[in-house]
């Protein structure tokens, strides 16, 4: 059965690093782009970034951060944190899986 | 490149639209980039994420939120009193129910029923919605307006309200503003309304009649939301796919 990240299709990846980059602290999209460059090498254009941004927000895996001018951050929520925790496990428990996390949550070589 | 943000949806670019704008002020764009935005647009429309919601907090009405329920409570009564009372009115000569109160009642029942449903449905939308709201009302008042004059004039207001109704209350849900229960309650029960008029109201059958009596059944529901409370804008948007 596919995961609830999975299940986002092209969006599935950059939408598990940026939930990733919220779990230490809210962050504004500029710098979530930016940590996700920085840590994984790879550079998440703006449609893709606020496609998975749109997505996470709908199933209220993370939140904004209200605020009357922009930019405004975004947090994860406990369904998030939830979520993420359980995807970790489950790719822990898959060797092919693991290696595919750890390439798209750790620095590029 | 903010000209690109014109290929997104309306409510696309109401929630995102200045975040990306800030996200490209940023630094340089490149042509990646925009090639990006594009493919964004695509996939904002063929998979839409937002459906009118925005973050801001619900805009200043001029009319708060009981005072909506209550209406939608009148509306309630009113059409289902109008209804009874075909029950309790004397036949005519010629053995038929009246049908004259129950008219009465269910054109009042419409502007309050479908100016609680166009406001509050609306609540957590973009200014789009809130026009949307008002002319929810302005059409109501009108198919209320259709009960009054003789057949056929009033089958306008007696088929188009449930029919009204039931689209607003699953836009309502779709907005986040109503629960998901609420909308298959008023589609069913304008279904019912549907087939009691379908199932022919001169006859006067006694089920026929009870088919038409349940729209009361959603207005007092959406009175009892509204008067709970609780701002309606905190229901969570109906999920949808991918």
């Amino acid at each position: 059965m596919r995961s609830a990240l999975e299940s986002f299709g092209r969006f599935a990846r950059p939408a598990q690093q940026i939930v990733t980059v919220l779990t230490t602290g809210p962050r504004t999209p500029a710098l979530i782009r930016h940590e996700i460059g920085a840590r994984c090498g790879t550079d998440v254009g703006p449609g893709t970034l606020f496609g998975a941004l749109a997505r996470l927000e709908r199933r209220a895996f993370i939140e904004v951060i209200p605020a009357d001018r922009v930019p405004r951050a975004y947090r994860l929520t406990a369904l998030g944190a939830t979520t993420l925790e359980a995807e970790l496990g489950a790719l822990a428990g898959s060797p092919s899986a693991t290696h595919g996390a750890a390439s798209s949550l750790s620095p590029a070589r | 490149m903010t000209r690109l943000l014109r290929l997104y949806p309306r409510a696309w670019r109401e929630r995102y639209g200045d975040e990306v704008v800030a996200l490209l002020e940023e630094r340089p764009t490149t042509l990646l980039d925009e090639l990006d935005l594009i493919r964004g647009a695509l996939d904002a429309r063929l998979h839409p994420q937002v459906t009118g919601v925005v973050a801001a907090p619900e805009r200043e009405r001029p009319v708060n939120q009981r005072t909506f329920g209550f209406m939608a409570a009148a509306g309630g009564i009113a059409w289902i009193v109008g209804i009874l009372s075909i029950f309790v009115l004397p036949r005519d000569v010629a053995g038929s129910r009246s049908l004259g109160l129950a008219m009465v009642g269910m054109a009042l029942a419409m502007p309050l029923i479908g100016a609680a449903l166009g406001d509050l449905g609306t609540r957590q939308g973009s200014a789009t919605s809130a026009r949307t709201g008002h002319a929810v009302i302005v059409v109501s008042i009108v198919l209320g307006l259709t009960l009054l004059p003789a057949w056929p004039v009033f089958l306008f207001g007696l088929f188009g309200f449930p029919i009204l109704a039931a689209l607003l209350a699953i836009r309502g849900t779709r907005n986040g503003v109503f629960p998901t229960w609420f909308a298959v309650v008023a589609s069913i029960a304008g279904l019912g309304v549907l087939g009691g008029i379908g199932a022919d109201v001169d006859a006067g059958r006694d089920q026929t009649l009870v088919l038409i009596a349940v729209v009361g059944v959603p207005a007092l529901l959406l009175a009892g939301l509204a008067l709970r409370g609780t701002p309606l804008t905190s229901t969570t948007p109906m999920p949808g796919p991918a």
